[in-house]
C-alpha cells in the first residue's frame, strides 16, 4: 500500500453519510481495479475503450442523477461529485467520459418528452448508449447563446444548418445521440431563440469529423460535428420551441460543482503521486522530503486540496438541501479548477525530471488540469457570474 | 423543469452561514454578536483606530454580554457555548474592530485554558469573573527571544520553600494593562532539559501586582493599533503554590493542546477581515464612478469582487470545516492548520485588493480598508506563523 493512501484526506464529516462514504470506496476500488493501470497508455494513445462504458454504467455513474422512475439511481449532486472526484483521481479521461454522459442524462430527463426518454433513457444510463451534449460552435463557447447553427421549420420536419467544436463523446462506437441547440429565432427577437434537438448522430447530413488532437483529456472523445441539411422530424424538438438553450442553462448551474469535484480529485491524486515520489527519493544525504522546502511545499499542496474540497461540498450541500447555490458553484468551480493547475504544477515540479515524462502519472494530471479552468465556463465566466450574483453590472 | 427554480438566486449577498453547521441557536448568537458589534463598535472605531485608544470602557458592556466566557461553562458564569460560537463570535468582532477582537480573542481563549487546566477551587475563584470580562488575565506564553518554538522557555520558576520564584521575561502580550486585568498566565520552566528535549514547564497564575513584575511601554504596532501589546518582565516574582494551574510541569503539553483549536479562531478573525473588506468594497464600487459609470461596472474591477468572494467563501469553508470536526469530536489538528495557513494568507491578500478598489479614500485611518488591511498582517503570525503551520501538516502527513 502506498504511503498516501494510507492516510485519509477524504473524509468531511458534515458532507457524507455512511452511504455515501460506502459509495466513494465502491468507485475507488473501480477506478483502482479497472482504470489505474491503464491510464496514461490510454491517455498517450488517445484511446476511449469501449468497455469502460459498461464498467462505468454497471457502477451506476450515468444515471446517478436520473430519477428511479427512468433507470437511474435518483441520488444526490454530492454522489456524482464523489464519483467524479474519485475517478479523476484516476483517470481524468474517464471523470470527464462520465460527466459527459452524467450530465446529459440529466438534462435529457429533465427537457426530454416520454417519448424521448423512454427511448433513449434507459440504454444511456446502462453505457450501451453514448450521448454528447453540443452547444459550443467555432465561433466561441463562453457567450454560449450566440449560436449560429439554425435550425429552420420545413413543413413537419426541421432542417438543420451548421457546425459544433469540441464535443464530447460523438465519435465512439456507441455514440448516437446529440442533446444538439440550434437557432430557431429569424433574428428580430430582442431575446435569442434557441432550441434543443435530439439528434440522431447516423442522420443523414451529421458528420462527425476526426477527433481532436489534445493536450490532455487525451481518452476522452472529443470531435467537430458538422450539419449539412440534416432533416429531423417535429418529435426531434427537445423540451420548449425557442427556450431550449435558456432551459438547458438554468438547470445546468450544477454541472459547474462535478468539474469543481474533478479538479479535487485530480489534485487529490497530485498530493498522493508526490508523497509517494518523496518517500522514495533521496538527495545531499537524506529524504528528499526532509528537505524543508519540499515538505512545506507538499504542506501547501495539502491545504490547497482541502479548499478545493470544502467548496465543492458545500456547493453540492445547497443543491442536495435546496438551498441557493449558484454563487457557490461558480466560485468552487472557479477555485477548485485553477488550484487544480497550481498543485499540479508544484508536483510536477517536486517529480524533477520524472514531472516531464510521458509516462508518469503527474504528467498526465498536468496535462489533464488545463482543460479545468476552460470547460463549463471559464474562469473569467465564472467572476463574471459571481460579480453578477452581488449585483454589479457587468 | 421544477430544478431550474433552484437557480434563482441571482443578486443574492454573500452566504455567510454555513447550513450543514449552525443551526438555529447558532443564527441568533450570530445576529446577537452582529448587533453588538454594530451598535457598540462600528461607529466609534475609526475614531478608536486614529486616537489608539485602547477600547477600557467598552469592556464592562463586552462583559455584560457573555462574550468573554462564550465557552466557559455555566456552572462557571460563562455560556458553555461551542468552537463555532467562539469562531462566529469572533469573525463578527474582526469584521468591524481588530483591536477590540485582539482583547475578547485572547480573552476568551484563556476563560477556556483556565477552566481545563485549573483545579475545581480556582475555577470557582477565576472563572466567574473572567467570564463576565470583571477580570481579564492575560496569557504569557512567548518570550523576547522567540515565539514559534514555545516550549524552548527560557523563563524559569523555581521553588522557595512553599512558595515559587519566577524570573525572566515574556513579551508579545495581549491585555496586560486594561483597567480590569488583574493576573497573567506565565509558563515557566520548572524542571531540567533544553531543546530538543523540553524543560517540564508549569503555568502559573500571577497577579499583575505582585512585586518584581515590571510593564514595558505599550508597543505601537501595524495593525490592532488600539489594542494593549507590551512586555513584561519578571524578577524575582514570588507566588505561592495555589497560583500553579493544573498539574506542575504539565502546562507545556495543556498550552499545546490549546493552541490547537486557537487556530481557528485565527481563521474566523481572518474570514472577519475578509467580510469586512468585502462590505466595504461593495459599497465603494457601487457608489463611486469613473469613466461615467459606477466603478463595478468595470470588468477588472467587479472580477476582483469575485476574488474576494471567491477567497472568502475558502476561509469561511474551511474554519467551520474545523469548527464541526472539533465540536462533533473528529480529529481537526490538520484542519486547523490548512485553514489558518489559507484564511490569513487570503485576508492579506483581500485587504491588499480591497485597499487598491477604494483608491485614496482606502489610505485614510479612517477607513474601514485601511484598518483591515493593518489588522490582517498580524493573523499569518500569531497563533504560529505560517511556516509552522506547513511543519504540522508536513507532520500530518508523515514527512519529518
Amino acid at each position: 500500500m502506498s504511503v498516501a493512501s494510507q492516510i485519509a484526506f477524504t473524509d468531511m464529516p458534515w458532507a457524507f453519510d455512511d452511504v455515501q462514504t460506502d459509495w466513494r470506496a465502491s468507485v475507488r476500488a473501480f477506478a483502482e481495479n479497472e482504470l489505474r493501470s491503464g491510464a496514461t497508455d490510454r491517455s498517450l494513445a488517445a484511446e476511449t475503450p469501449d468497455a469502460i462504458f459498461d464498467g462505468l454504467g454497471k457502477l451506476g455513474v450515468f444515471g446517478l442523477r436520473v430519477s428511479q422512475e427512468n433507470g437511474g439511481a435518483g441520488a444526490g449532486l454530492t454522489d456524482l461529485c464523489i464519483a467524479l472526484e474519485e475517478l479523476a483521481r484516476v483517470d481524468s479521461s474517464a471523470a470527464a467520459t462520465a460527466h459527459t454522459q452524467g450530465v446529459v442524462c440529466a438534462l435529457l430527463e429533465a427537457m426530454g418528452s416520454d417519448e424521448q426518454k423512454a427511448a433513449v433513457l434507459p440504454d444511456a444510463v446502462s453505457g450501451k448508449t453514448v450521448l454528447c451534449f453540443a452547444i459550443t460552435e467555432p465561433s466561441g463557447g463562453s457567450d454560449a447563446g450566440d449560436i449560429h447553427t439554425r435550425a429552420v421549420r420545413d413543413g413537419d420536419d426541421w432542417v438543420l444548418n451548421g457546425a459544433k467544436q469540441f464535443i464530447t463523446n460523438p465519435g465512439t462506437p456507441r455514440s448516437k445521440y446529440a442533446l444538439l441547440f440550434a437557432n430557431t429565432g429569424d433574428g428580430s427577437e430582442d431575446r435569442r431563440q434557441v432550441s434543443g434537438f435530439l439528434v440522431p448522430l447516423d442522420a443523414p447530413g451529421v458528420t462527425v469529423a476526426p477527433k481532436y488532437d489534445k493536450l490532455g483529456w487525451r481518452a476522452s472523445d472529443t470531435h467537430p460535428v458538422f450539419l449539412d441539411d440534416v432533416r429531423l422530424p417535429a418529435s426531434a424538438l427537445l423540451g420548449t420551441e425557442h427556450r431550449g438553450l435558456r432551459d438547458a442553462m438554468a438547470f445546468l448551474v450544477w454541472s459547474r460543482l462535478p468539474i469543481a469535484a474533478v479538479s479535487t480529485g485530480l489534485a487529490q491524486a497530485c498530493l498522493e503521486e508526490t508523497l509517494d515520489f518523496v518517500a522514495d527519493r533521496r538527495s545531499f544525504g537524506k529524504g528528499l522530503a526532509e528537505h524543508q522546502a519540499v515538505a512545506f511545499d507538499i504542506a501547501g499542496l495539502a491545504a490547497d486540496v482541502a479548499a478545493a474540497r470544502v467548496l465543492t461540498y458545500d456547493g453540492c450541500y445547497k443543491f442536495d438541501h435546496g438551498i441557493p447555490y449558484l454563487q457557490e458553484a461558480a466560485v468552487a468551480k472557479y477555485m477548485a479548477s485553477e488550484i487544480a493547475n497550481r498543485v499540479a504544477y508544484r508536483a510536477t515540479q517536486l517529480h524533477g525530471g520524472y514531472g516531464f515524462m510521458d509516462d508518469s502519472a503527474v504528467t498526465r494530471h498536468y496535462r489533464d488540469a488545463r482543460i479545468l479552468t476552460i470547460g463549463e465556463g471559464t474562469s473569467e465566466i465564472q467572476q463574471l457570474v459571481i460579480a453578477r450574483s452581488v449585483g454589479l453590472d457587468v | 423543469m421544477s430544478a431550474a427554480a433552484r437557480t434563482a438566486d441571482a443578486g443574492s449577498p454573500v452566504a455567510i452561514n454555513p447550513p450543514w453547521l449552525f443551526t438555529a441557536e447558532h443564527l441568533e448568537w450570530r445576529e446577537k454578536v452582529r448587533d453588538f458589534v454594530d451598535r457598540e463598535l462600528a461607529p466609534t472605531v475609526a475614531e478608536r483606530t486614529v486616537e489608539r485608544h485602547f477600547a477600557d470602557e467598552l469592556i464592562p458592556r463586552i462583559g455584560a454580554e457573555g462574550f468573554f466566557g462564550v465557552r466557559i461553562s455555566e456552572e462557571y458564569g460563562g455560556l458553555g457555548k461551542d468552537l463555532t460560537s467562539q469562531c462566529i463570535m469572533l469573525e463578527e468582532f474582526a469584521r468591524v474592530d481588530g483591536s477590540v477582537c485582539n482583547i475578547i480573542e485572547a480573552g476568551s481563549v484563556v476563560g477556556t485554558l483556565v477552566e481545563a487546566m485549573a483545579s475545581d477551587e480556582q475555577r470557582r475563584g477565576y472563572l466567574p469573573r473572567l467570564a463576565r470580562g470583571e477580570s481579564i488575565a492575560a496569557f504569557g506564553l512567548t518570550e523576547p527571544h522567540g515565539g514559534s518554538d514555545a516550549g524552548n522557555m527560557w523563563t524559569r520558576a523555581r521553588r522557595d520553600g512553599d512558595d515559587w520564584l519566577i524570573d525572566g521575561a515574556k513579551d508579545q502580550i495581549s491585555t496586560l494593562s486594561s483597567a480590569v486585568s488583574e493576573h497573567v498566565i506565565v509558563f515557566a520552566a520548572t524542571g531540567e532539559g533544553k531543546a530538543p528535549e523540553r524543560p517540564a514547564i508549569t503555568a502559573f497564575m500571577v497577579p499583575l501586582d505582585a512585586p518584581g513584575i515590571t510593564l514595558g511601554e505599550r508597543y505601537a504596532k501595524i495593525g490592532w493599533v488600539a489594542s494593549d501589546v507590551r512586555r513584561i518582565d519578571f524578577d524575582g516574582v514570588r507566588v505561592p503554590d495555589s497560583a500553579v494551574l493544573g498539574e506542575p510541569g504539565r502546562g507545556y503539553a495543556d498550552a499545546l493542546n490549546l493552541v490547537t483549536w486557537a487556530r481557528l479562531a485565527i481563521a474566523s478573525m481572518a474570514t472577519g477581515v475578509i467580510q469586512g473588506c468585502l462590505d466595504a468594497t461593495l459599497a465603494t464600487v457601487r457608489e463611486r464612478e469613473s469613466f461615467g459609470r459606477p466603478v463595478g461596472e468595470h470588468q477588472d474591477a467587479a472580477f476582483k469582487v469575485s476574488r474576494i468572494i471567491a477567497k472568502l467563501a475558502v476561509a469561511r469553508g474551511l474554519t467551520y470545516d474545523g469548527c464541526y470536526r472539533f465540536d462533533h469530536g473528529h480529529d481537526y489538528g490538520r484542519q486547523a492548520s490548512v485553514a489558518k495557513l489559507i484564511a490569513a494568507r487570503l485576508a492579506n491578500e483581500v485587504a491588499f485588493d480591497a485597499v487598491e478598489l477604494a483608491g485614496a479614500t482606502g489610505l485614510l485611518e479612517t477607513s474601514a480598508v485601511a484598518r483591515l488591511y493593518g489588522d490582517a498582517r498580524v493573523l499569518t503570525i500569531g497563533e504560529g506563523p505560517e511556516a509552522v503551520q506547513k511543519m504540522l501538516i508536513a507532520r500530518s502527513l508523515g514527512l519529518r
